[in-house]
């Protein structure tokens, strides 16, 4: 394509022209149904639903937790909460959560009309939505009130006499469906950004937030195959009686070690895989208001992958039976932190830059906008989850396992930060895709409660494991002398929790409801080629495309208009 | 509106005219789309049959008669079903290349004989786990053979319904040497589950003290 051709008549600033389509889009033969933007959406709707389901969960376990001697759940009844908060919350809120945003938001980003296989994401869609469907149904078949097992289901690990009944069954079909879903729906964004960059759009100038859906997809891509066949070899035992993963029984047994090596062999991957996006989202935002590129691209993209590679070297650390490794998978887990490391100290020199250049009293300016306000939730949470994995990775297979440091670490490190992010993504990318703004002032609050809200909930769980306090308590006594941070938990978790609702109140009235200002097609003056689309979003995305010479399409063109007006 | 930052890159690269480039049809698509997608399909898949063959050999390590006592396995049907496959392998590159050369003769031949293999394959595997003289409840050997031969059992039935689907294209003439990306995807997929099989057959039979 000769790009430089366009003759001076053509250019016109794309706000305000509003060209005949070159060609009659279809994005792949689909319907209105197959529309990327659609398709992101309601996966972000079902994740939603499920945060707050896995939330109300929390809330009556930290109800149960906050004074000591509680009764009001038997024990096993808090453990079955406990498993199905873990298991709502990664499989049904995480994962979806992630493909959603990057289904509405990477074709926008990388100049194309559609994903690669428009179809195959809806599919994947439904998909889920079977899956969630089984492994909401697991509460109520014969048998859910033993799956007290964690949702790494390695509590014991739900096998033999003790689990009869159908309902692990569910569970594990469920989440095998899901995760064969997202496995599809990787593989559909990472062709997609491979295959249908727009020209000009080197692998060097990819859009940081791309960038971090690919190496995230290629993780999850390796990572989930591993989930599945153990999920699938565990239904296997449950349903046809064998015993690949029960006691070493001579000739008939198979061994029961090999659960949680397997399991988190694709599970630690997998979590790493969803703080990426985060990671990719920050690196967008945060140069977009600091009104200036990103420090070094080239390290950011280099950081991205490395924690692609490194999170594979670390899933021995969360086994509890490793004796022989555990200096090399502490080292894993130390390793794979450094990149983490460097993405944040990349978004901290971007700032200083800015300051420098601009003067410290405009950046303020661009800083208290909504977006920012999360981004800035977003260091300070993930600053937190970077130092209790560092002290969690160097005291591996001491005392902070299976205690409250483990429980404060991994929501501090992956989950406060995911929902911080879509929080984010939606402010973000929300007039842009949906044509409205969400609520500003709104926004503010919701980024104070919900930052706020994850310190107060999730510090305390580190002071907690420092106590010794098990992961599966579900009652203890005064003498233990948890409490105090039990209850500033509890209303930390409360705190978040309202947040939450805010910002879904929040997006159904902006948004659902389109009660939200109307947003032009280039609110934030961003850098990359989503917001040189026109607002509303037509079906196939652009009219027109501008020639990608650097890494910041949006602004080069903006430029150039500014040339042309002289 | 427009924003000029002060720094971060310079003024050389800024477009001259403010180029409008026209977007790619949204109904076109790029070569070796298709293809890709199956090879990241096969990633995926391959590490479903790694975590199985890492089982195997987990629980083969931990035991003390590996297969148990009572099972007894000739090498006859496996063998048969390694030389079909390597042979439906020869016959699959035959295939693509006629298509590739629009020589239309060569490439019906080749593709009805690729599926006959494909369909043997999967005849010799349905009869190697109904005689195997253990169920898939017996013990974790049991467990694992059934579960090994069975997921390439069913990567050999999708196989050959992908080579049905896209060979009876291919024979009608849609594909030739400008475009046959399609084919060459089914092609990648049969290859792998050919290498699948090879695996398979080398955890389970060359490894162990079968006659």
């Amino acid at each position: 394509m000769s790009l430089t051709e366009v003759s001076t008549e053509e250019v016109e600033p794309h706000v305000a022209a509003p060209v005949a389509a070159p060609v009659v889009p279809s994005a792949g033969g689909g319907g209105a149904a197959n529309d990327h933007k659609a398709v992101g959406g309601a996966y972000l709707g079902i994740a939603l639903l499920f945060l707050v389901v896995g939330g109300v969960l929390a809330l009556i376990m930290r109800a149960q937790l906050t004074s000591p001697d509680s009764t009001a759940l038997t024990d096993q009844q808090y453990r079955s909460l406990f498993t199905f908060h873990g298991t709502f919350s990664v499989f049904l809120f995480l994962i979806p959560a992630w493909i959603g945003v990057a289904t509405m938001v990477v074709p926008l980003q990388i100049g194309a009309g559609r994903l690669a296989f428009p179809r195959l994401q809806t599919m994947t869609l439904w998909l889920t939505v079977v899956g969630a469907g089984l492994v909401s149904a697991t509460p109520f078949i014969q048998g859910a009130k033993r799956i007290t097992t964690g949702w790494a289901l390695d509590r014991p690990i739900p096998e033999g006499a003790a689990f009869r009944g159908k309902a692990i069954e569910y569970l594990l079909l469920g989440v095998v469906v899901i995760l064969a879903a997202a496995v599809a729906a990787s593989a559909n964004l990472i062709v997609t950004i491979v295959k249908l960059r727009a020209p000009g759009l080197t692998a060097r100038r990819m859009p940081l937030f791309s960038w971090s859906v690919l190496v995230s997809g290629a993780v999850l891509l390796l990572a989930l195959p591993v989930l599945i066949a153990i999920m699938g070899m565990l239904f296997v035992d449950h349903h046809f009686g064998a015993q690949l993963f029960s006691g070493f029984t001579g000739s008939r047994g198979g061994n029961p070690e090999m659960w949680q090596r397997l399991f988190w062999f694709g599970a630690y991957p997998m979590l790493w895989a969803l703080v990426l996006p985060v990671l990719g989202l920050a690196s967008e935002v945060i140069p977009v208001f600091a009104r200036r590129p990103i420090a070094d691209r080239a390290k950011a993209l280099g950081a991205m992958g490395a924690i692609g590679v490194l999170a594979f070297f670390g899933w021995g650390s969360e086994v509890t039976n490793l004796p022989r490794s555990r200096l090399f998978f502490a080292a894993g887990t130390l390793v794979v932190l450094l990149p983490v490391a460097s993405v944040l100290v990349n978004w901290l020199l971007t700032l200083r830059a800015a300051a420098k250049e601009r003067g410290a009293a405009e950046l303020r300016e661009g800083l208290a906008s909504g977006p920012m306000l999360y981004v800035i939730g977003i260091v300070t949470v993930l600053a937190a989850g970077l130092a209790a994995s560092a002290f969690s990775a160097i005291a591996a297979g001491r005392s902070y396992h299976a205690n409250y440091w483990q429980i404060g670490q991994q929501h501090l490190m992956y989950f406060a930060p995911a929902t911080l992010g879509i929080a984010a993504a939606a402010h973000f990318w929300g007039p842009k895709i949906w044509g409205r703004y969400l609520s500003p002032t709104a926004g503010k609050l919701e980024a104070l409660l919900l930052a706020g809200g994850a310190h107060l909930a999730f510090l305390p769980a580190l002071v907690l494991g420092l106590q010794h306090m098990p992961v599966e308590t579900s009652a203890y006594t005064a003498g233990d002398g948890w409490q105090a941070a039990n209850v500033v938990m509890t209303i930390g978790t409360a705190v978040f929790a309202f947040g939450t609702l805010v910002f879904i109140l929040d997006l159904f009235f902006s948004v659902v409801l389109r009660r939200g200002p109307e947003a032009p097609a280039d609110p934030w003056s961003g850098h990359t080629l989503e917001w040189t689309a026109p607002t509303p979003l037509p079906r196939h995305n652009f009219d027109r495309l501008p020639e990608v010479r650097s890494a910041t399409p949006a602004l080069d063109l903006h430029a150039a208009e500014g040339e042309l007006d002289r | 509106m427009s924003l000029v930052p002060t720094s971060g890159y310079g003024v050389s690269e800024l477009p001259p005219k403010a180029a409008l480039a026209r977007p790619r049809p949204p109904d076109e698509v790029p070569k070796g789309t298709n293809l890709l997608g199956v090879l990241l399909l096969i990633m995926a898949d391959a590490m479903v049959l790694a975590t199985l063959l890492a089982a195997w050999i987990t629980i083969k390590g931990g035991s003390l008669s590996w297969p148990p006592a009572k099972v007894h396995l000739t090498t006859y049907l496996p063998s048969v079903i390694t030389i079909t496959a390597a042979m439906s392998g020869f016959s699959m590159a035959w295939a693509v290349s006629s298509i590739r050369r629009n020589d239309q003769r060569s490439a019906t031949i080749a593709l009805i004989l690729t599926s006959l293999f494909g369909v043997a394959i999967v005849n010799a595997q349905w009869y190697s786990m109904v005689r195997a003289g253990f169920g898939i409840g017996d013990h974790a050997y049991g467990t694992l053979y059934l579960l090994l031969i069975g997921y390439h059992a069913v990567h050999q039935v999708l196989a050959v319904g992908a080579l049905i689907l896209v060979g009876s294209r291919a024979i009608v003439g849609h594909f030739g040497r400008e475009g046959y990306d399609p084919m060459r995807a089914v092609a990648a997929f049969w290859y792998y589950s050919i290498a699948a099989w090879m695996l398979i057959m080398a955890a389970i039979f060359l490894f162990s003290r079968h006659a």
